[in-house]
């Protein structure tokens, strides 16, 4: 497998390491640049969080970062939140999103900003974000059948990939050439783990860490957390909404995840039909 | 396995809660060929596994909390109600869960019952279609069908729970942070149980229903005593109140209209109010099992329904809907179905309501007795009168004791920490036939609760 990290330079190119062991090398030895949670984003989302969550508090804060007041005014106004009354201000979108909504807005952005953001790689980038968005509204779907909760289910599928614009990042900032594929294989392979990094780094909640981590666990070991087989499920679920290549609805009747869930052909049925939804809100957020 | 394939056993049960378990568990063991179909991966009961197990949990740290106060801790010293990290109080509730599950998957595989992870639908009276996680499809015939699918929390068409801003009392177990403020809508057990766990853990609760007085079914004595230690602990029941409509506003408070144009604003709703079978999907109105209004399956003293050869035990057959009535229901069942003597079913059977304070209770009750016009006598013990009492203090605890003229036992209602444990003396003084006697000139340790027995007994023989 891995040669050791100690025993090389992965920053040096011409070294005899494949990609994934240079992203791997990179990442154990900390020199992966997790970033900060942004600051506007973050105090919104403490406010959200906040016991006495006052609405004109809320909007003001927003007031003060524009970047944050344009994606809620937008967010307010895209087909997902069809109203009938025009929405003309920062007020009456908060009020019309709702606290939950503003919270996730709040950490959509400061994923953007820090996260899905890699120069040269922005399509793939805003895949993986759409692709989250998507997987974040199944969790919740899933989440809701089974009485579980919903809200936790929400910030686990949203943020269970993003380990991998992360990568992207490193591989730019490393100068890495890889083969056709290789950087797949590379994400593929680290993105939870980075995404485990990264959860504590923002000392997100045990259960979404657990999410990030282990999403592709075995989902039959009594030893993968039930969040993270259900934020699994919700991957390919999001797979399929968004026809992800490779992706297969009948497949996903026969998901292991299944079994773990106790979910019955009717429940995926179900979850299926939701699928332009999913489909709508990922690519009116993102 | 093809559609085709038809299997046959002696009995099938369908649900492998604390009836399902016990019935299959005795066919078994009288030699019958078993099989046991469950819809979730875990044995041992969706209700005992997400609700029973869970909510207890919680409340013994709730009251760990709130002994804590009790003995005088400055509140400061004491975790504030946004500090209070519930997902690290139910982590170990993981482990029990798959303590019970082992437990009680290897008490079935021993026996020899053979257990599937799927899904049941009558297509006959004598023949179920088994639908496994992949949609597969298996036909079994059987001499005998145990229903035994338990219940799931109701939800009435004017509150929409969405398990995010209004909750049952499953989602409210999977919270992840405690929220500033709760509305719980109904005054049953359940919602009693939930309603003074989360004022204990510093919620503001308020609980509102149409009856005048929670838990409606017990002693009223203990039920005021309840609703005055509620309230002292900061929570408030609002009784005789109509709840009209309850919705989310959107942004972050659950409105609960009640009548007269009031609303209760919190941060979160619990609606608990009762339980509904878990018939949907079994097709038992399409094989002739009749269903009361209420959605309920009817059953006979050996829990057999309106079709022969078909039972249904547990929760799902109603009333008294209690684990332990349950397992002597399935066991009952499979008497019944072989043929066996099926003894007449006890009315000693306790009854415990995880409250904080608890409250138990066994055999007749004073204000029932009254009903009935039935003469008795009635003892009293607070259990400030005794040491072990004033030593963990109990101040609020009361044991009454109910006696015929003669000083027959007749029933035993107990409010206060341990009332769920304590009650099973009374109710072996019910089923031995004791009078108030037994309890005055027996000796029990020092210092314990079951003074209270004998001085509630001493209390009756004072006034015979």
């Amino acid at each position: 497998m891995a040669a050791s990290s100690e025993s090389f330079d992965v920053t040096r190119p011409g070294d005899e390491l494949c990609l994934v062991d240079r992203l791997r090398a990179y990442v154990e030895r900390w020199q992966l640049d997790l970033p900060l949670l942004p600051d506007a984003p973050r105090r919104v989302m403490e406010l959200c969080d906040r016991e006495s969550c006052d609405a004109l508090a809320l909007t003001e804060l927003i007031h003060q970062d524009p970047a944050m007041a344009g994606h809620v005014l937008r967010v307010a106004r895209s087909p997902l939140y069809a109203t009938r009354v025009p929405v003309v201000s920062l007020r009456q979108a908060v009020s019309l999103l709702g606290l939950r909504a503003i919270r996730e807005i709040a950490l959509l952005i400061a994923c953007q900003a820090r996260v899905f953001k890699v120069r040269g790689h922005e399509e793939e980038v805003r895949d993986v974000f759409r692709h989250s968005l998507a997987a974040a509204f199944f969790a919740r779907e899933i989440a809701r059948l089974r009485r579980w909760n919903v809200e936790e289910a929400f910030l686990c599928g949203l943020l269970h990939d993003v380990g991998r614009p992360l990568l992207l990042q490193a591989a730019v900032d490393l100068s890495l050439t890889p083969e056709p594929g290789e950087l797949e294989r590379a994400l593929d392979a680290l993105h939870e783990r980075v995404g485990a990094m990264l959860a504590d780094h923002w000392e997100l909640p045990e259960a979404v860490a657990q999410a990030m981590g282990m999403h592709h666990a075995d989902p039959l070991a009594e030893s993968t957390p039930r969040v993270a087989v259900q934020t699994a499920l919700a991957d390919a679920l999001a797979g399929v909404a968004l026809e992800r290549a490779g992706s297969n609805p009948l497949a996903i009747l026969e998901h292991p995840a299944l079994e773990r869930l106790s979910l019955y052909p009717d429940d995926v049925r179900a979850l299926l039909r939701r699928s332009s939804e999913a489909a709508l809100m990922a690519r009116s957020l993102a | 396995m093809s559609g085709d394939t038809v299997e046959r056993f002696d009995f099938v049960v369908i649900g492998s809660g604390p009836a399902g378990q016990k019935a299959a568990v005795c066919a078994a063991k009288h030699g019958k060929r078993v099989l046991l179909v469950e819809r979730e991966r875990e044995v041992g009961g969706a209700c005992v596994m997400h609700g029973t197990i869970p909510s207890k949990t919680l409340r013994e740290a709730a009251l760990n909390l709130s002994r804590l106060r009790g003995v005088g801790y400055a509140s400061g010293a004491l975790p504030e109600r946004a500090a209070f990290d519930i997902a690290a109080v139910m982590e170990p509730v993981r482990h029990v869960l798959a303590a019970h599950h082992h437990f009680m998957a290897d008490q079935l595989s021993r026996n020899g019952v053979d257990v599937r992870h799927a899904r049941a639908r009558f297509v006959s009276p004598t023949e179920v279609e088994v639908q496994g996680i992949s949609g597969e499809r298996t036909r079994v015939t059987a001499g005998a069908f145990i229903v035994a699918t338990g219940s799931r929390p109701r939800h009435p068409d004017h509150i929409p729970v969405d398990h995010d801003s209004i909750l049952d009392s499953d989602s409210i177990l999977s919270l992840a942070y405690l929220p500033e403020s709760l509305t719980v809508i109904g005054s049953g057990v359940i919602a009693c149980e939930y309603a003074s766990i989360f004022t204990a853990l510093g919620v503001q609760v308020v609980m509102v229903d149409r009856w005048p007085r929670p838990v409606g079914f017990l002693d009223a004595e203990l039920t005021e005593r309840f609703v005055k230690a509620f309230e002292e602990a900061g929570g408030v029941y609002m009784g005789g109140e109509t709840v009209e409509r309850v919705e989310f506003d959107g942004v972050c408070q659950v409105r609960t209209r009640i009548g007269g144009d009031r609303e209760l604003r919190t941060e979160k709703a619990l609606c608990a109010l009762g339980r509904s079978a878990n018939v949907h999907g079994l097709g038992l109105e399409e094989i002739g099992v009749a269903l009361d209004v209420e959605g309920l399956i009817p059953v006979d003293e050996g829990c057999q329904t309106s079709v022969r050869g078909i039972y249904a035990v547990g929760d799902v057959s109603g009333f008294p809907a209690l684990t332990s009535s349950a397992m002597e229901q399935g066991r009952r069942a499979v008497r019944h179905a072989l043929g066996l003597e099926v003894h007449t079913m006890t009315d000693t059977i306790p009854v415990g309501v995880y409250t904080i304070p608890e409250m138990a209770s066994v055999g007749l009750d004073e204000d029932r007795a009254r009903t009935k016009g039935v003469e008795v006598l009635v003892g009293r013990a607070p259990f400030s009168e005794t040491a072990r009492g004033q030593i963990a203090g109990l101040q609020d605890g009361l044991l009454k004791l109910v006696a015929a003229p003669d000083g027959r036992v007749l029933g035993v209602q107990i409010i206060g920490e341990g009332a769920a444990e304590l009650i099973h003396l009374g109710q072996m003084a019910l089923q031995y036939g004791a009078t108030v006697d037994t309890f005055v000139e027996s000796i029990f340790n020092f210092p314990t609760l079951a003074e209270a027995y004998r001085i509630a007994a001493l209390d009756i023989t004072n006034a015979m």
